[in-house]
């Protein structure tokens, strides 16, 4: 308390000064009009640039939720896109009829693990049966079609990669139509074979290979890969055809789920036919 | 004591009374008056004696800045300058210490320490009080040029009437 005193007796001028410079700071600002803008316009700037500071690092911890917010809205949207709607009403005389019920919704989900380089690759999403997760379904991201579930959990499903030989998809060519199936050799992460394809149709380096949608799995038109190369075995009827992935299977994160609401009915009626 | 005491009051009247009657009308006459600034009260800083503790001298040059702001409708600029001042006296006192020390009945004036030292003091004190009014009053560090010329030019007019209130009324 002393050494307090005797501080203040020693240095009590330059708190006065400070003191005393900062009522007329006060002062100043509070009473003449030119002073003041330019206190409040400084301020503003001070105070704009802490806050955007401040935005940019919180907005950095809101990214997740942002990337959330912006996966369900693709889901969404692709729900509207024209090859999810299955036509209700067939075209009668010519007269297209815009009726038509949707067919395949598409849930989000993250790929918690993943693997590319086993015999067997696999992956686990987040999503599982209390989001209506059901094994078949097709599963894609942005750049195309990604793999199938196999088994659901409540919350977590584990889907069976393109690179999984257990995993055949129905594919066609986007220029003539003719159809295969794309399955996995084992070997090359980015490469997959087309067989199937019979010989007889015309087919070049560079055409692109999109998903049939005679699986009931994935919608018609979805993007797999081009053409790498392809030659014709002796004896055999169909060409071999090395497919060039578009996906990058190594860096899933965000995915779709298809949901196809018809499929019940399709199985059965194919059930029924057999 | 109470000699001192009353001087120094009736001073700060005095110079309060000329710098708003006389050097704000004729600054406001001038043609270039936002160069020229006459600036006399400061020298009330400066003459204030030697045994006045720093605490009291800060106080007395804030209720100075505050006579001065009210009468230029200025409120805290003159104060804030005229507290610096203050403030900065016993460093440039003890600055341009003379030989002898100084005495500590006596005022800083003319009469006591010659014309010489004198006019040292009432430079760096007016110029360093000068500087700091006008940057207080541009407020920002956008105008430092012309803050710069504003302090010279205010400077040469009013150090010239400070040395004349020294002459004339040569507080013996």
């Amino acid at each position: 308390m002393r050494n307090l005193f005797l501080l203040f007796i020693k240095y009590g001028h330059i708190f006065l000064f400070l003191f005393l410079e900062f009522v007329c700071f006060i002062l100043i600002v509070r009473y003449n009009r030119a002073q003041n803008e330019i206190y409040l316009n400084s301020a503003n700037i001070v105070s704009g640039a802490i806050y955007s500071k401040v935005n940019n690092v919180s907005e950095y911890f809101k990214l997740d939720e942002v990337a959330d917010s912006l996966a369900n809205e693709n889901a969404r949207l692709r729900k509207l896109l024209y090859n999810s709607s299955y036509q209700s009403v067939t075209n009668v005389d010519s007269i297209f009829n815009q009726d038509s019920v949707f067919q395949y919704s598409y849930l989000v989900g993250k790929v918690v693990n993943n693997s590319i380089n086993l015999n067997n690759n696999k992956f686990t999403i987040n999503k599982g049966s209390k989001d209506g997760v059901k094994p078949r379904m097709g599963i894609i991201n942005s750049n195309g079609v990604v793999g199938i579930i196999k088994d659901v959990k409540k919350n977590y499903s584990v889907a069976l990669s393109l690179l999984n030989r257990q995993v055949k998809i129905s594919v066609s060519l986007k220029n003539n139509g003719s159809f295969g199936s794309l399955a996995w050799k084992g070997i090359y992460p980015n490469i997959l074979n087309l067989e199937d394809v019979p010989k007889h149709s015309n087919i070049s380096i560079g055409d692109t290979v999109v998903t049939s949608g005679y699986s009931s799995k994935f919608p018609p038109n979805l993007m797999i890969g081009v053409i790498d190369t392809f030659w014709l075995e002796p004896g055999f009827n169909s060409y071999t055809i090395e497919v060039d992935l578009n996906n990058d299977l190594s860096r899933l994160n965000y995915v779709y789920i298809i949901d196809n609401i018809l499929i019940e009915e399709q199985r059965e009626i194919e059930a029924l036919s057999q | 004591m109470n000699n001192v005491n009353l001087k120094n009051g009736l001073r700060f009247i005095l110079l309060v009374l000329l710098q708003i009657g006389v050097f704000k009308q004729i600054t406001m006459q001038m043609e270039y008056a936002s160069y020229f600034h006459l600036f006399i009260y400061p020298i009330f800083i400066f003459l204030l004696p030697f045994r006045y503790s720093k605490v009291l001298i800060i106080s007395l040059s804030f209720a100075l800045g505050i006579a001065i702001d009210i009468f230029y409708d200025s409120i805290g600029i003159h104060a804030a300058a005229c507290v610096f001042t203050a403030f900065i006296r016993p460093t440039v006192l003890e600055l341009i210490k003379p030989q002898s020390d100084y005495d500590v009945l006596l005022s800083p004036t003319v009469s006591n320490f010659g014309f010489i030292w004198f006019v040292t003091y009432a430079t760096i004190m007016l110029f360093a009080h000068l500087l700091f009014y006008f940057s207080v009053e541009a407020f920002t560090f956008v105008y430092i040029g012309q803050v710069l010329l504003k302090t010279i030019g205010s400077f040469v007019a009013s150090i010239l009437f400070i040395l004349i209130y020294q002459f004339i009324l040569n507080p013996k």
